[in-house]
């Protein structure tokens, strides 16, 4: 079970990603552009390293495509084996589920967003 | 982000190209002269007669593979030369019928086959040796130019059709439901399908006009598009960068070319954008959009462009280089959005 602060903590990411939209879409890619607030934000929930994993990994279930590029950014940032595995267990998912499909950011577009998309 | 100069894209050189089109060295063909020297010398005119009635079947059979096309032209990437330049090109890859090209190992088996029926082993042996070296032209290579390109005019279109036969879905792929109407510039503000998400932004296309002339070392004309960003109305702009580089979540850079011809120039790790919409023009679109929530988003963008259009570095032209400059500022208050300038 998450801490309350992490919760909180996780809740002012969500709010700064709403409220301030920063994603530049392009079909080259989508770029998460967090602004200074955002960024102290996101720097808080990240310095949590492992233990934030499992609550950022329910909120990165629960979300759409656009929500779950900041989400797949703080797993990026903390970069540990249990955050690495959190990634592949969600790419694994959208694969076999075909997620989002049809949708703009899509299963290509996360994977751009990873950096796993092949011949990009 | 690392600012990335555009790569230059080096021409195919044409007359390399082998009879089918194949990009490869091109041996230096023997002559019908080398046919004749073949008959006063290593010897055998059982030989030259067997060469030339192959010469006569190559005359009507272009697929057999031992003789050249009487033209070459190489097709990819198109080379947006123009007649005149294609028409001198043809005059410099003619091979006159009496001057058919022999594959090198159709020599040496000729003349191996030959020895064998008239001169036994050795003899084989030294007249396939003699058939090498008079298969060696005595001629000087000329000196030789290739196209070169010159950038004469660079726009920018932001409204109306796009320019030429390709739409959005050629430039990429799968994404005209997103980005409007698959042949039209200007505004999209459409639902991304991903929750109450909406994006905003414009199609515009970059159309450069370039004329082709001679140099040593021939080359393409290149786009290069940079961009930088104001993220705070009145705010401090960030540094120029590489508009066609995307860098994903862990930093990694990748890069889509926009030099590079899409669908058809298959560069590994450098996608292309262009496409050539005319013999004299090539073009590439860009669609940058924001997203943004009806009722919660507060956001602003200034994201500026300056775009160059560069002649090929050695080509003798009147301009080495065109740049224009344009912009997109979008304020989205309340996610309610105000399109400020636009490309």
């Amino acid at each position: 079970v998450a801490s309350d602060d992490l919760e909180a903590g996780l809740d002012r990411v969500d709010d700064g990603v709403r409220s301030t939209a920063p994603f530049d879409l392009s079909p080259r890619g989508i770029r998460f552009r967090p602004g200074p607030e955002l960024e102290v934000a996101m720097a808080e929930v990240a310095a949590r390293g492992d233990s934030a994993v499992p609550a950022i990994a329910d909120r990165l279930e629960q979300a759409n495509a656009l929500g779950a590029i900041p989400w797949l950014s703080l797993l990026t940032r903390i970069g540990t084996p249990p955050a690495a595995k959190a990634i592949d267990d969600f790419v694994e998912q959208v694969e076999r589920e075909n997620r989002w499909a049809g949708e703009f950011p899509g299963p290509r577009e996360i994977l751009l967003f990873l950096g796993r998309a092949e011949g990009v | 982000m690392a600012t990335r100069a555009s790569p230059a894209v080096s021409m195919p050189d044409r007359r390399t190209a082998d009879a089918h089109g194949r990009a490869e060295a091109a041996p230096l063909p023997p002559s019908a002269g080398a046919v004749l020297a073949l008959q006063g010398s290593a010897g055998n005119a059982a030989v030259a007669a067997m060469i030339s009635r192959r010469l006569d079947r190559c005359a009507g059979d272009k697929a057999c593979g031992c003789c050249a096309e009487d033209t070459v032209h190489a097709t990819s990437p198109p080379s947006g030369l123009t007649d005149a330049q294609l028409e001198e090109d043809v005059i410099e890859l003619t091979v006159p019928a009496t001057e058919r090209t022999l594959q090198p190992s159709f020599f040496t088996d000729a003349f191996a086959w030959a020895g064998s029926l008239f001169a036994g082993a050795g003899a084989g042996a030294a007249a396939a040796k003699g058939g090498a070296a008079a298969g060696k032209s005595t001629k000087k290579p000329a000196a030789t130019t290739k196209p070169c390109q010159c950038v004469e005019e660079l726009k920018v279109k932001g409204s109306g059709a796009i320019s030429g036969s390709y739409g959005i879905d050629d430039y990429w792929p799968g994404v005209t439901r997103y980005w409007g109407a698959n042949k039209t510039l200007g505004k999209f503000d459409r639902s991304t399908g991903s929750g109450k998400w909406r994006m905003l932004g414009h199609k515009f296309q970059v159309v450069g006009r370039f004329s082709t002339k001679q140099s040593a070392k021939g080359g393409l004309a290149t786009f290069q598009q940079q961009a930088r960003l104001t993220t705070t109305k009145g705010g401090t702009a960030g540094a120029w960068f590489d508009d066609m580089n995307y860098t994903d979540a862990a930093g990694g850079d990748h890069h889509w070319d926009p030099n590079a011809e899409a669908g058809t120039t298959v560069k590994t790790g450098y996608p292309g954008v262009r496409r050539t919409i005319a013999k004299d023009k090539y073009a590439y679109t860009d669609p940058p959009a924001i997203g943004y929530e009806k009722g919660t988003t507060d956001t602003y963008r200034n994201l500026e462009f300056h775009i160059f259009f560069r002649s090929a570095p050695d080509c003798p032209c009147t301009n080495k280089e065109l740049d224009v400059t344009t912009a997109q500022e979008i304020e989205v208050k309340k996610g309610k959005p105000k399109v400020l300038k636009a490309p």
